[in-house]
Order: C-alpha cells, then sequence, then structure tokens
C-alpha cells in the first residue's frame, strides 16, 4: 500500500518568513516531514481498523422500543421483535429498554434502534450490517444465488407485511379509532396525543398513496397478506428454517412479523387467520421462540418481552 | 378447433394450445400504451390462473405513467401512426397472426375469420409484413386490438416505452397463436384517454381498463396466462423479486430518469417535449417530475432529498447490489426460471430495458449494468425476439442500430402506401418511400386544408364588406352589365 502523502511537499526557498534553505537542512525538514507522514499514515490506518472490526459488542448493548404495555403498535413490535430475534441467533446479548419517546430518540425515525458503545443504529437493515462489521454473519453460509433470494424474500415481507400492518392499523377506520389512536399517544397529555396521531396518520396516508395502496380495500390488503404468506409458506416448505439448517435474518424478519401477527389482538382477527392457514409458518414461528426466546427466561427483559407478547394490544 | 400453430414455428414451444378454450371475442384496444406489449409471443395459459401473485401495482403505474409515442417523426425510424390512426385506433401493425403474404388488398384481411372461435390463423413472428394496411383498418373479428405505443428504438432518442409487465401476462394468445392485439400507435397525450393514464385496455365488454394489475387480470381471466408453468416454489420467488426490484430498484430508476437535475434536464425532458403533441409538451413533463419528486420524496423522506451524497452513496449502491443479486440469480440461463418467459421476466425487462439503452447523461446505474454482461445479452434477447420491429435484429438485415430505422420505417408502410410497393420494395426501400409516403399526404392536407381557410377568409370578407356582392335576377345584372360598361364608356369617352 504506498504512503499517501499528507503533507504538501516543500519546497525550501518558496516559503515566506525565512524559511531554512540551505542544502542539509532541507534533507532533514524532508526526512521529518516524511516522518510525520508515516505516523499519520499508520494511526490512520489503526484508527480504522479500531473502528472497522476491532471493538467487540459490549455487555450493555441496548435495544429502544416504545412502551411494550400501552404505546406500541403492531407494527412497531413486528419491527422489534424481528430485531430482538435476530441478535439472538447471533447470540448477541441485548437489553430492550421501552421509552415512550423511542421514535423521536432514533436517528432515522424509525424503531426500534440499537444503542452499542458509541453508535446507534436503527432498522433491521443496517443493524444486520453493523454486526456483520463486527464480525458476526448469519448470511456467510449462503451461496450468491441464495443470497439474492434472501434480500428479495426480506423486501417481499417488508412490502406486504409490514405495509399491511400499517394499512390496517392507520387507514383503516375502526382500527385507527379503537386500537391506535388511544396507543400511540397514550403516553402524553390530552391535546398532544391526538395531535401526534392525527399527525403521524396523515404522514402514513401519504406514503399509502405514494405506494398506490391508498385506494385499496381491507379486503385486497387481506389478500395481500395472504398471497405473501403463501409464498413465504412455499418457500418455507417442510425445512426448519428457510435456508439450510441455519436460521438467517430473513428468519428473524419474517418471525418478527408473523409472532406479532398471531398474538396481536385487533377488532378482527381476520390477520391472524391469515396467517394461521399456513400451519408451515405457524409452526416455524413457535419453533423459534421455543428456541430463542423461551431459553432466555432468566433475562427479565426477555420475559417481560415474552409475556407482553401475548398480552392484548387494546 | 385445431391450433394453427405448427411446431416448427419458431415460436411454437412457448406455446401450447387448448382445445377446450373457449374463445369470447371481446374486442380490445388498447389505448395510448407507452409500453409495448410484449405478449405476442408469450406461452400461454388456457387453465385457471396461476396462484401467483400479480405484480405489485406500482411496477406498472410508474412506468405506465410516462408518455410516450412520437405519433410521427421527420425521421421516424420506428412505427409511426398514421393520422388517421390518431383518432380513429386503426392498429397499424398487422397481426402476426394475419397471413403473412397477403396479396395487398386495401381492406387488409381480417385476421382470425371465424365467428365464434376465431383460432389466430398464424402466428408468425412480428418482423411481418409488408402487408399494407390502408387506414383504419379495425379487423372485426380480431379478437384483441391493443393500441399501443410501440417503443421506439433507443437510438433515435425519442422515448421509448417502458416496457411493462402488462406485456408479459399481456397477449398471450388464447388458441395458442400469438395473442390476437393490434398494436396501435396513438399519440402520447395521457388526457384524452378516460383515465388518464397509460396504458390502457380498451375492452369491448369492460370498458376501458387503465391500471396494469387489472389489465393483467383481466387477461388472466380470458386465460392469458404467463406463469402457469411455473412451481409453486417459483411463484413465491417470482413474489419475492418483484418486491425487491419495487423497493430497491424502481425509486432508483425514477430518481435516475426524473430527478437527477441532469438527466431530467437534459434527456428525459426533451425526450418526451418532443413527442408529445403541442398544447400539452410545455407542461406535461413538468407535471410529471413533480409527481415523482413527490413520490420519491414520500417514500425517502426529506433526509435523503436534501443530501445528494447520502442517497448516491446509499441508494444506488442499494440499486447497484439489486442489479448483481438479479445478475446471480439470472446466472446463465436464458430467463428467470428456465427456458420459458414469465411475468418476472417481462417485470424484470421493463425496468432494465430503458436503462440500459437510453443515452443518460449521468449514467452511474447504467454503467453499472452494462458491466453485467448477462443482464445485457438477456435484454436483448427479449428485445429481438418479442420487439423486432423496435430494437431487435431482423433476420434480413443486420443487428444493431442500423437496422432499425429500416425496419421501423418498414413497418411504418401500412397506411398510405398502395399496396404494391411495400411487397416489392426492399425493405429500407419501401421503407423510405412509407416514410415518405407517410409524410406527404399529412403535409398535403395541412396545406390544403391552408390554402381552402385562406380562401374561405378571402371570401368572406369580400362578401361581408361588400367588395363582391351577388345580384339575383335574371336578365337585370346582364343589363345592367352592359348599361354600366356604355355609362364607363360614355365616361371615359368624356
Amino acid at each position: 500500500m504506498q504512503a499517501v502523502s499528507l503533507l504538501p511537499s516543500i519546497v525550501p526557498g518558496d516559503l515566506p518568513g525565512g524559511f531554512p534553505t540551505s542544502v542539509p537542512e532541507e534533507m532533514r525538514i524532508k526526512r521529518d516531514c516524511k516522518k510525520m507522514e508515516q505516523e499519520i499514515h499508520t494511526s490512520f490506518i489503526f484508527s480504522a481498523i479500531n473502528i472497522l472490526a476491532a471493538e467487540p459488542w459490549p455487555e450493555n448493548a441496548a435495544l429502544y422500543q416504545q412502551l411494550k404495555e400501552e404505546q406500541i403498535l403492531l407494527s412497531d413490535n413486528a419491527s422489534s421483535l424481528a430485531v430482538q430475534a435476530f441478535l439472538q441467533m447471533c447470540n448477541l446479548p441485548v437489553r430492550v429498554i421501552c421509552r415512550a419517546n423511542a421514535e423521536y430518540m432514533s436517528p432515522s425515525g424509525k424503531v426500534p434502534f440499537i444503542h452499542v458503545g458509541n453508535q446507534v443504529v436503527s432498522e433491521l437493515g443496517p443493524i444486520v450490517q453493523f454486526v456483520k462489521a463486527k464480525g458476526h454473519s448469519l448470511s456467510d453460509g449462503l451461496d450468491e444465488v441464495q443470497k439474492a433470494e434472501m434480500k428479495a424474500y426480506m423486501e417481499l415481507v417488508n412490502n406486504m407485511l409490514l405495509t399491511a400492518e400499517l394499512y390496517l392499523q392507520w387507514c383503516d377506520d375502526v382500527t385507527v379509532e379503537e386500537i391506535t389512536y388511544p396507543r400511540y399517544g397514550s403516553p402524553y397529555p390530552w391535546p398532544l396525543n391526538r395531535i401526534l396521531s392525527y399527525q403521524k396518520q396523515w404522514e402514513v396516508r401519504r406514503k399509502m398513496k405514494a405506494i398506490g395502496w391508498a385506494g385499496k380495500t381491507l379486503e385486497q390488503v387481506l389478500e395481500d397478506v395472504d398471497q405473501c404468506c403463501h409464498a413465504l409458506s412455499q418457500r418455507l416448505g417442510t425445512q426448519p428454517y428457510f435456508f439450510n439448517k441455519q436460521p438467517t435474518e430473513l428468519d428473524a424478519l419474517v418471525f418478527g412479523h408473523l409472532f406479532t401477527i398471531l398474538t396481536t389482538q385487533l377488532i378482527t382477527d381476520e390477520l391472524s387467520e391469515k396467517v394461521k392457514n399456513y400451519s408451515n409458518l405457524t409452526a416455524f414461528c413457535r419453533r423459534i421462540e421455543q428456541q430463542y426466546f423461551e431459553g432466555h427466561e432468566k433475562d427479565s427483559s426477555t420475559t417481560a418481552a415474552h409475556s407482553s407478547k401475548r398480552s392484548l394490544l387494546r | 378447433t385445431p391450433c394453427p400453430i405448427t411446431p416448427s414455428h419458431p415460436i411454437a414451444p412457448l406455446v401450447s394450445c387448448a382445445p377446450d378454450c373457449t374463445f369470447s371475442p371481446s374486442h380490445l384496444v388498447v389505448l395510448p400504451c407507452p409500453v409495448s406489449l410484449l405478449p405476442l409471443h408469450f406461452p400461454l395459459s388456457h387453465h385457471t390462473p396461476c396462484p401467483i401473485a400479480l405484480p405489485h401495482p406500482i411496477v406498472t403505474r410508474v412506468l405506465l405513467n410516462t408518455l410516450i409515442t412520437p405519433p410521427h417523426l421527420t425521421a421516424p425510424p420506428f412505427f409511426c401512426a398514421s393520422p388517421a390512426s390518431l383518432h380513429s385506433y386503426a392498429p397499424l401493425l398487422p397481426l402476426p397472426h394475419h397471413p403473412p403474404l397477403h396479396p395487398p388488398p386495401p381492406p387488409p384481411p381480417p385476421p382470425p375469420p371465424p365467428p365464434p372461435p376465431p383460432p389466430p390463423p398464424h402466428c408468425t413472428p412480428l418482423s411481418i409484413t409488408p402487408t399494407p394496411h390502408s387506414t383504419p383498418f379495425v379487423p372485426a373479428h380480431s379478437p384483441f386490438l391493443i393500441t399501443q405505443f410501440v417503443p421506439l428504438p433507443l437510438h433515435c432518442s425519442v422515448p421509448t416505452s417502458l416496457y411493462t409487465p402488462v406485456t408479459a401476462s399481456c397477449p398471450s394468445p388464447k388458441h395458442g397463436g400469438p395473442a390476437p392485439c393490434t398494436p396501435h400507435l396513438l399519440s402520447a397525450a395521457p388526457l384524452p384517454l378516460p383515465s388518464g393514464h397509460l396504458p390502457a385496455l380498451k375492452t369491448r365488454d369492460e370498458g376501458t381498463i387503465s391500471k396494469p394489475q387489472q389489465i393483467i387480470t383481466h387477461l388472466r381471466k380470458q386465460k392469458y396466462n404467463a406463469d402457469y408453468d411455473l412451481s409453486a416454489t417459483q411463484s413465491a420467488d417470482t413474489l419475492a423479486f418483484v418486491s425487491l426490484l419495487e423497493e430497491k430498484l424502481l425509486p432508483v430508476l425514477i430518481h435516475t430518469f426524473w430527478v437527477d437535475a441532469k438527466n431530467y434536464v437534459e434527456h428525459t425532458r426533451k425526450w418526451y417535449a418532443e413527442t408529445i403533441p403541442f398544447p400539452l409538451n410545455f407542461f406535461l413533463p413538468n407535471a410529471m417530475h413533480k409527481r415523482h419528486l413527490e413520490r420519491l420524496q414520500l417514500m425517502w423522506g426529506d433526509d435523503y432529498m436534501e443530501d445528494e451524497e447520502k442517497l448516491e452513496k446509499e441508494l444506488y449502491r442499494e440499486a447497484r447490489e439489486c442489479l448483481t443479486l438479479l445478475s446471480q440469480r439470472l446466472g446463465s440461463q436464458k430467463f428467470f426460471f428456465g427456458d420459458s418467459p414469465a411475468s418476472l421476466d417481462a417485470l424484470v425487462f421493463s425496468r432494465l430495458a430503458p436503462l440500459m439503452k437510453a443515452k443518460l447523461p449521468n449514467g452511474k446505474l447504467q454503467q453499472h449494468l452494462k458491466s453485467l454482461q448477462n443482464l445485457c445479452n438477456y435484454c436483448t434477447s427479449i428485445l429481438s425476439l418479442y420487439f423486432p420491429w423496435d430494437g431487435g435484429e431482423s433476420l434480413t438485415l443486420q443487428g444493431g442500430d442500423r437496422a432499425q430505422p429500416a425496419l421501423g420505417l418498414r413497418l411504418s408502410l401500412p397506411t398510405r402506401i398502395p399496396a404494391g410497393d411495400p411487397l416489392t420494395g426492399a425493405p429500407r426501400a419501401a421503407g423510405t418511400d412509407g416514410a415518405e409516403g407517410e409524410e406527404d399526404p399529412h403535409k398535403r392536407r395541412k396545406q390544403l386544408l391552408s390554402v381552402l381557410v385562406g380562401l374561405a377568409a378571402m371570401l368572406g370578407y369580400a362578401f361581408l364588406s361588400g367588395i363582391v356582392s351577388i345580384q339575383r335576377g335574371g336578365v337585370g345584372p346582364a343589363g345592367r352589365q352592359p348599361v354600366a360598361l356604355e355609362e364607363e364608356e360614355e365616361e371615359e369617352e368624356e
């Protein structure tokens, strides 16, 4: 690797201020400059290495989400659960901390986000990359085609399941009135909770319009969910996980969404019925839950998470 | 009725006949579709629709909202719509199932003759026919009349169609022939259309359908399905890849074409402004630009929109990764799922082809795509197979850009050329004739009209201001005139 010259080359005699111009001094100056360059260069390299890989996963890594019992909504719960499952699968310990303003703390505005060392990373995609930079990866054993498929299926879940959840909780009037409005603004006093809810709803509805979901009826949305589950079920088949015998981030994501849908009680049960139609998906959720969540019952945060997952979201 | 497609037909392997396929002659006319409808040779399925999910509405919607089409160009290397066809939706491109070498009859032969189930007589590739079509040829018995914007060869820097996935499942023929879609060229204005959206499929029974998703559903109901042969896992994969394209690639494509300042100003806006007819070309491209900008803003948030570098780095990186993933998934296969195309192929093609072919000034994504050789070959092969008039290589001419003008010209014959010429002339010559013929009637008509209007204006003014007046009465005028003349003579004498 060529040393990058960080300092401008000094031409004695050109500089103002009486720079020494005698030849031996020139040589000395040049030698000193070169040494400085090298030192800067090596320290630069070391710090880069530090940043990239050297820092191990700290014990006090924290995952932030909204309040479980009162505030969190279907889609956020699903995302948060996906991240938790992923970190469990990587064997990385993380504490789940619930804050009412988690959404505003997050760098991208979306929950969950993790606070590791002095880095804050939100959403599953960037978290996966961050964890990979730390040296933990679940998808290293996949070949190129499988990696392509994994990414495609993750986008499928995001595109269909997540959007359907958002639609259901922000665009379906009954659900909005009875579940979302009371929950979303619950930590805040009266005018603020309504204002925040309306604001968020307006934002989500704009986004739905942009992607063409605003014109959909609830039946069509449920139909889309069904198709998505069908595709996932087809892909899973009879395997324990989506790829080989090892779980990947796709498994975590699917688990997060499906488990939330299955265990959340909404106005009607249509959404969870759609998922329950596919027995291999429900078995898949149960398997991951048993393997990665029930085994850590000693950890109070996860048990609290676990028990609250089964609670009604009302 | 037996399937007219013989196994020796090059496309035949893709198509199978269903003896029990009932055909209901719904008269489909697709209104200005910026997208060429691939379909003509797509494999057909005559059974119940495949469980695969339809493409996400966005997929087609964004692309289909683009306007295309040049009704005519001065140097039309593409398929021109005749003036008449502009308003009559007359198909210009003879359907593949027309008997190719039909003796040039001014009323073009109705392709599939028979009333109840009209079997598409012949599946000929689209590189067709010199069959002249005198104008508004409406094959009365043709099952589908699809008006479409034939994509222009990209080298002529006219906005090509962004091929939609509609094309894929679209005209898979019912009876095993190429879909009886007659492409119509229309001028690009979306406004006169019922819904203002392109492409639109005008059916006899159900009115006009303008959402691509619905068009595909409709065609599937008519038992045209490109996905029938897919296994369940492949269907699931299709759904997944559709989502991947939607989320990662499509927004960046929109950005490249419509939002990126350099590209938009130098390329896209000019493209559309050149081909949209007069009053609309001033404000439609801008309106589309604003719409796309807003949509991207909603999708990505203000964060990305303001910070060009971040956008460039992260989102374009993801788009490049998406392209690489597609390339890896395609591998060395001909299509994504083996040897016969499916709707995923149409979708991927519709996204990639414009990116590949357009001459963008700021083309980082384009360069990345071009570096993925198998995707480039894939696009080219689909173009040549299914869009021979547009970008593919003709059998007689050399492949590449030079071929396209000839192809386009040759195909522009249909309208004003007298019957004999197309058959006799060499493709290029005929094409040139066609082009000239194409232009002349138009010009002449305009000239005639302007002369008439001028004359009418002058006469009207003359009458109204009294310079000229018509006097009624038999002898009177005649008598008076000699009297007047005499008076004049007298005056002159005096």
